[in-house]
């Protein structure tokens, strides 16, 4: 196995992983903020400032 | 004196011959095929005005290479359209229904898959690198990562990418269908409304999202930021010239320019070699893979999960907006008259543009680190 094709499973492998750890962050990002800033109509954004 | 009056007639070879085909091929596939005609109809008449012998508009002065200089190797051209493409989004149903992320993520399988296979290819890292974000399937990603790694690939990569884009409802289809039963595509999703985003959700998402993304891989804050910003101005309500402004007269002035300056890199010496062609097959194979891992990726939630996706919904990952969308859409009306899964599968392609950034800049962090590029 050539030393490119290593570094680019080297790539896969780290680059995946980390990928989709991000992603599931922002999916639990999501749930949080939709958590502590639910809807109750349009005063809400004046009520937080 | 002849000879100098002459030296356009005197300077054409058939490989410029052959570049006015390419130019008339792209310019043909957007005017008469409606082939992503913004981007593949300036990049056509660039390539045109750039193997003219002794073209002015390219050359030590040109207007071409200024722009290049101003707008491509900056990279500016391609953050200044991420403003744009996020004022364009609405990021509410992903907000609402965040599991849809999974599958934006998937999607980006064909970019590590093809990186390898370049690689195995002889490809060096850099180039592999920037000819697997072709699978972002998003243009200004492909652009940003390219300039970055490999400039010199910079006109194949981008015809590859924008072509690609346009041949989603010719590409997937049959992916999906040799990775699905009819069963599976006829796979039921009602969709409920959910719970309502708030005004404060919507603006702190792209404030939030942009710092983590920084912080994690500070190369990608270029890409996800101006992205995030995009959706700030939109999603605040308080700049609605603003946002109008980055939708329309930013996104247009800036596609115009960027098209024919991408097109003015595309000369004979350049473009016309083995590397092109290998090119523009890594990205089909790149299209190829996102959405097979997409689907797949589907298909293995559906072993955990008591309400079964109709693994579709994975091919739709992919961040050609809205035509994944639009495509896996069809496809389960054509299985079956009564499915609808429009929604979800919007939701999974819009997750699709935060998936692609995201994979652009892990691809950017990591394989900068191993060469050392910042």
């Amino acid at each position: 196995m050539s030393e490119t094709v290593a570094q680019a499973l080297q790539v896969m492998s780290i680059g995946l992983p980390v990928m989709f750890g991000v992603i599931i962050l922002f999916m639990i990002l999501c749930k949080v903020l939709v958590a502590l800033f639910p809807d109750k109509g349009e005063q809400d954004w004046n009520k937080l400032i | 004196m002849l000879q100098e009056l002459w030296i356009g007639i005197f300077g054409l070879t058939w490989k410029h011959l052959v570049m006015y085909l390419v130019g008339f091929g792209l310019i043909y596939l957007a005017i008469k095929k409606d082939y992503e005609p913004l981007l593949l109809m300036p990049i056509g008449f660039g390539a045109i005005l750039s193997n003219i012998p002794f073209s002015s508009a390219v050359g030590e002065h040109g207007p071409l290479t200024t722009l290049l200089k101003a707008g491509i190797l900056n990279e500016l051209f391609p953050v200044l359209i991420f403003i744009a493409i996020g004022a364009m989004i609405d990021f509410t149903p992903l907000i609402r229904n965040p599991l849809m992320m999974v599958f934006g993520a998937a999607a980006q399988f064909g970019i590590f898959a093809t990186i390898v296979v370049a690689a195995l290819l002889n490809f060096p890292l850099n180039e592999a690198a920037a000819v697997g974000i072709i699978g972002a399937a998003d243009g200004p990603t492909t652009i940003y990562v390219a300039n970055k790694f490999a400039r010199s690939l910079l006109g194949p990569l981008s015809v590859a990418a924008y072509s690609y884009m346009s041949l989603v409802p010719i590409i997937q289809p049959p992916v999906i269908k040799a990775l699905t039963t009819k069963n599976e595509r006829m796979i039921r999703m009602p969709y409920k409304e959910g719970v309502k985003v708030s005004k404060t959700v919507r603006i702190l998402f792209p404030i939030v999202v942009t710092i983590i993304a920084g912080i994690i891989a500070p190369i990608s804050v270029a890409l996800v930021g101006f992205l995030m910003f995009g959706n700030l101005i939109r999603e605040c309500g308080v700049v609605e010239r603003l946002s109008q402004a980055a939708q329309n007269e930013l996104a247009n002035l800036v596609t115009l320019l960027l098209g024919i300056t991408i097109g003015g890199t595309m000369t004979a010496e350049e473009f016309l070699n083995l590397k092109t062609i290998m090119v523009m097959a890594m990205g089909l194979v790149a299209f190829i893979f996102d959405t097979a891992g997409g689907v797949i990726v589907a298909k293995i939630m559906n072993l955990f999960l008591k309400e079964k996706i109709n693994p579709m919904i994975g091919a739709a990952g992919i961040s050609a907006f809205p035509m994944a969308g639009r495509v896996v859409a069809k496809m389960a009306l054509q299985e079956d008259r009564n499915n609808f899964i429009i929604m979800h599968a919007i939701g999974a392609n819009v997750s699709g543009q935060i998936g692609s950034i995201i994979a652009g800049g892990v691809v950017l962090a990591v394989v900068g680190a191993m060469l050392g590029v910042k």
